[in-house]
């Protein structure tokens, strides 16, 4: 059975935000997802911050705080529920499988989400697990959490905006909520990705290479 | 306690006009498009509103919004009670995971910049009420979805605010004295989208996952037909307070009229009486027995006339990015 997870934008967001505002002794933080379930795809929708404790030996959480904020959610968001948990950095260690044995008791399949905001690859790479029993029956035994495959997806408005963002990251200014500024924008965007194309299609025609295939994402 | 914390006290000009630019995080804008989605799918009206949360920078005369929570729509009483527990209780909890808990304001979604009416008055005051520096985000699903993400932040001007601190409905002495008109009722104030370095990471590595091609959509006509509809009602509200300003001069006139008349007959009465040697009868103070009819609460005029303008400006603007639009593609065709 394949999983994919899709909207993990706004909880990714989140993930960095509570990173970013967390004790100074905490090395890394949790939250809960929430989400649907969807014909075999988790979508994960929101998510929020559970205050916890983790030092090398131990780890705590607030369970009480996990369980009535996320009855407080589900009342505004009528049909979200316990999807999973997230996680910052990229490690998974046994207190990941303890915090995910609590998260199991909410849901069937929780997933993991792990957003790895220290650059261990050189970028802030996003994973989702899911977590899966391995060993032998009646000697040892544990779980193995395996890497599942996500897609971001969201509705037109929350491309837009996306896209809208994606000014932004080089430089400190915002640019000006001005249709006409923002249609520029994307203009000039897309004569670049024409451009490349363009060149592209010259070099097959002419250098005689083999074309493969171009995704080029509209 | 909603006020707890929050600076209440009123030295009305300094703290008042201390705001000048408003800066939003990404992370709250994608999670007011996320709420305006999911109530759009759940049940196709795209109100919402919710809470804003964040903290104000005196020193450079900015507000921070760095988070923000949805409340439910308040159609039910029980909603009402549900959302004020659910205020107090993530305020508590937020407090907790350290973000901050303090309320600057609420965001709302609009329709075809429907949005300016006296519940919105109502909130705006209330919240400007508790602190000074609260705004109202304005959020145009419609808009964004075309193309353009379109968030504004509003507040009431100080004038507007004084008088509806007095008197919940104004009177068109009140507005001459004030000097207030529907352009002057609230006063925008420029909105800035700020990230932390670390969510521009994030953003770069989401970015090219999905790219949006609204901006190119040609104008539609049932973008315009609607605000089109929008303004002629607009037009028609207008209309009508018109005619019911004439007929209130009628009747002030009618009124005084009707005074005048009563005191001449008086006078002439007593004329009458001192020439027939009998006391004269005391000029009755027939102001008492006449009331002038009340003046008319002009409050609902100005925020149509508000909305008029709007609707006015929304429909030029379309039509100015359409007509750009046109020619482009006509050069592809061509």
């Amino acid at each position: 059975k394949q999983w994919y997870q899709r909207r993990v934008v706004i909880s990714a967001g989140n993930v960095v935000d509570n990173f970013e505002r967390r004790e100074d002794s905490n090395k890394r933080v949790i939250g809960t997802l929430l989400g649907r379930y969807d014909k075999g795809t988790v979508i994960i929708s929101e998510s929020f911050a559970v205050p916890h404790q983790e030092t090398d030996e131990e780890v705590s959480m607030d369970m009480e705080y996990a369980n009535r904020i996320g009855e407080l959610q589900k009342k505004v968001n009528t049909n979200l529920y316990t999807v999973g948990w997230y996680s910052s950095g990229i490690v998974i260690n046994e207190h990941s499988s303890l915090i995910h044995a609590f998260y199991k008791c909410q849901c069937p399949t929780p997933v993991h989400l792990t957003v790895d905001t220290q650059f261990k690859e050189q970028k802030m790479k996003i994973n989702t697990h899911i977590s899966l029993p391995i060993g032998v029956k009646g000697g040892s035994e544990g779980c193995i959490f395996t890497p599942v495959q996500y897609t971001v997806q969201g509705s037109e408005a929350e491309q837009v905006s996306l896209k809208f963002f994606n000014g932004l990251k080089l430089n400190k200014k915002s640019p000006n909520f001005n249709d006409r500024e923002q249609l520029l924008s994307n203009c000039t965007d897309m004569l670049s990705q024409l451009n490349l194309v363009l060149d592209h299609v010259k070099k097959v025609g002419t250098v005689h290479i083999r074309s493969s295939y171009f995704f080029l994402s509209a | 306690d909603l006020s707890s914390g929050i600076n209440a006290e009123w030295p009305l000009r300094p703290g008042f006009e201390s705001i000048q630019c408003v800066e939003i995080t990404s992370q709250v804008i994608m999670k007011i498009t996320r709420h305006s989605q999911h109530e759009l799918e759940k049940q196709l009206d795209p109100h919402v509103n919710g809470v804003l949360l964040g903290l104000i920078n005196e020193n450079k005369g900015v507000l921070e919004v760095t988070h923000c929570f949805p409340l439910m729509n308040n159609e039910i009483d029980e909603d009402i009670e549900t959302n004020r527990e659910y205020q107090l209780e993530m305020e508590r909890s937020l407090r907790l995971v350290n973000i901050d808990y303090q309320q600057v304001g609420f965001y709302q979604s609009t329709y075809l910049n429907t949005h300016c009416d006296r519940n919105f008055l109502e909130n705006v005051f209330v919240y400007l009420e508790e602190m000074k520096e609260a705004i109202a985000v304005i959020y145009d699903p419609l808009k964004t979805k075309l193309g353009n993400l379109n968030i504004r932040a509003f507040k009431l001007s100080l004038p507007a605010f004084r008088l509806y601190r007095e008197e919940k409905d104004f009177t068109a002495t009140m507005l001459k004295d004030n000097s207030l008109t529907f352009e002057n009722l609230f006063k925008e104030i420029p909105v800035m989208v700020k990230n932390s370095a670390l969510t521009n990471v994030l953003l770069c590595e989401i970015d090219r996952i999905q790219e949006s091609t609204a901006c190119l959509t040609l104008p539609t006509s049932s973008y315009l037909e609607k605000s089109m509809q929008m303004l002629l009602s607009g037009l028609d509200e207008v209309n009508q307070d018109l005619q019911k300003i004439n007929l209130h001069q009628r009747n002030v006139y009618k009124q005084q009229q009707q005074l005048l008349q009563n005191v001449q007959k008086r006078k002439i009465e007593n004329a009458q009486r001192e020439k027939d040697g009998l006391n004269p009868l005391p000029e009755e103070d027939f102001s008492k027995q006449f009331k002038p009819p009340p003046p008319l609460g002009r409050l609902e005029p100005l925020l149509s006339s508000n909305r008029i303008a709007a609707h006015c400006e929304m429909i030029e603007e379309h039509v100015r990015n359409g007509i750009g639009k046109l020619y482009l593609a006509d050069s592809f065709m061509s």
